[in-house]
């Protein structure tokens, strides 16, 4: 149990780099064409700031809808393992995928299309916030406890 | 069952109507009226005949007080969604000979109907109807979001309109580039054809009607007598702005900011940069400014001059007294009536405010005799 909380964890800090990495790069990007004057201590401090200010300092916490995505996602990939012969690792990757699938494409839909993640309004970005949910869900389904006998690992 | 009867009316007397005496001034505030939809704006046709759009896309009129029963008719259909809805409601500096009446509002586009846009049109009331409505502006591009309209008009003295055009919050980026609407301040005549003054008229590639730019979320936005345009904005977390408006001008949005996104990122490391001006006020926690009054009134002769600001969160009024363009102090006011959308002086001197949400209310702010 202690292990696979400590890899859901680990999990959802490799979906939070992503979100927060895709975010603070694309605001970069921009002010850099926008002649802003970008330097690389605040490429770092920005990327630093984002991870942190993403996770605990918003007006929501994107890493509460980041863990209870996961979670759900990775509680039907269990339940699935034991109906279905597929392997581990690809099915909770499919789930981290869909986990951020949702966070990204689905969320906005309930708030009037307003990509509250910045770095997911662009087809791009949504993307990369997707792969890292399946780099996630990957990580897990290879680190994790094996729950069932005749799993594919 | 008279006593009964005094009783009640003592009671809702009390309940309605508060005075509050300060070091400065006393007033009493009283409800006018309530049960309005969601209340955006006021505009006053006579000291006894009110204007209140609701921004589910009624226009309701006011007289002597009491709430008519019977909108508007004639009003346009509009989207009522997010953030959207009918909007500004502004009389024309004529109405008194034209009876032209400007109303702002969100619609969905006809062709691409999970699009919509920021619309102003024009109308002539007659009785209860509006009569030979025209439309004058329409922002482009479309947009997918319904949030940050903007939607707050004036008149300047030279006839001109000013409109306010929001960031459509997705779009933010756009409200530093010229070839569209986002983030901006434009300026038509009131027949809607472009000023031959605008500042961007003859630059390639820019829209003519583009006044004032880089702007996020503008629901604040008056003139003073000697011209000076104020305008306020919503920022994303923190950051809300009180600008001087000039024409031709850069607010900064989203390239700098004292604001972060909502999600807790970082917009831009920036708040100052050559090019780009800065607010005579700004906000951090959020106020969330959505309306905006210059008190002219006499009513309250020791708030002449003042910017009075309505605050949606946590719910109040602020009171901004300016020295030129200047502001040099700020009074929390009128904090016990919840969320406030809009602040409007009356003929009379009296301020109007108008309480956010499903129950709306206007409740009048006077002097204490």
């Amino acid at each position: 149990m202690l292990r696979t909380t400590v890899v859901f964890l680990m999990a959802t800090l490799i979906a939070m780099f992503f979100v927060a990495a895709q975010t603070s790069l694309s605001n970069l990007w921009w002010l850099s064409s926008v002649d802003m004057p970008i330097t690389g201590s605040i490429i770092i401090s920005m990327l630093l700031r984002d991870l942190i200010g993403m996770s605990v300092a918003g007006a929501f916490p994107i890493i509460a809808v980041v863990v209870a995505g996961l979670a759900i996602a990775f509680f039907v990939a269990h339940i699935l393992l034991k109906i279905i012969s597929i392997e581990r690792k690809i099915i909770y990757a499919l789930a981290g995928g869909a986990a951020l699938f949702a966070i990204v494409v689905l969320m906005p839909l309930a708030f009037y299309n307003l990509d509250l993640i910045a770095g997911a309004r662009t087809l791009l970005g949504k993307g990369i916030l997707i792969t890292g949910g399946m780099i996630a869900g990957y990580y897990f389904g290879a680190k994790s406890k094996k729950v069932v006998a005749n799993e594919k690992s | 069952m008279k006593s009964l009867n005094l009783g009640s009316f003592l009671i809702g007397l009390f309940l309605h109507s508060t005075l509050i005496f300060s070091n400065e001034v006393a007033y009493k505030t009283e409800v006018v009226v309530e049960g309005l939809d969601n209340p955006w704006s006021i505009a006053f046709v006579s000291e006894n005949q009110w204007l209140v759009t609701e921004r589910s896309g009624d226009l309701r009129t006011v007289k002597d007080g009491i709430l008519q029963s019977d909108p508007v008719a004639g009003v346009p259909e509009v989207l009522f969604a997010g953030q959207g809805g009918l909007s500004e409601v502004l009389l024309h500096p004529k109405f008194s000979e034209n009876r032209l009446v400007y109303l702002s509002f969100s619609e969905s586009d006809s062709v691409e109907t999970k699009l919509n846009r920021l619309t102003v049109v024009r109308g002539r009331l007659e009785g209860n109807s509006l009569v030979d409505i025209k439309t004058i502006f329409g922002s482009h591009p479309l947009r997918k979001t319904a949030a940050h309209y903007g939607a707050r008009m004036k008149f300047m003295a030279d006839g001109t309109l000013l409109i306010t055009s929001g960031d459509g919050f997705n779009y933010r980026e756009k409200a530093q580039s010229l070839d569209n609407h986002f983030g901006k301040i434009v300026r038509v005549n009131d027949d809607g054809s472009i000023p031959a003054d605008n500042p961007f008229l003859n630059t390639p590639g820019a829209l003519p009607e583009i006044w004032s730019y880089g702007h996020r979320n503008l629901q604040g936005l008056v003139i003073a007598d000697d011209g000076t345009v104020f305008e306020h904005e919503h920022g994303p977390k923190g950051g809300d702005e009180l600008n001087v408006v000039e024409p031709g001008k850069n607010y900064g949005w989203p390239a700098i900011t004292y604001g972060v996104d909502y999600s807790g990122a970082i917009i831009s490391p920036f708040t100052d940069q050559p090019g780009m001006e800065q607010p005579i006020q700004y906000w951090v926690p959020s106020i969330a400014p959505s309306g905006m009054t210059l008190y002219r009134g006499d009513m309250f002769p020791m708030w002449k001059g003042d910017l009075f600001i309505a605050a949606l969160v946590p719910g109040d009024v602020r009171r901004i007294e300016l020295d030129g363009e200047k502001a040099i102090n700020e009074t929390i006011m009128f904090n016990e009536f919840g969320r406030i959308r809009d602040v409007a002086s009356a003929p009379d001197g009296s301020l109007i405010l108008a309480t956010d949400g499903a129950n709306g209310k206007l409740i009048r702010v006077s002097a204490v005799k």
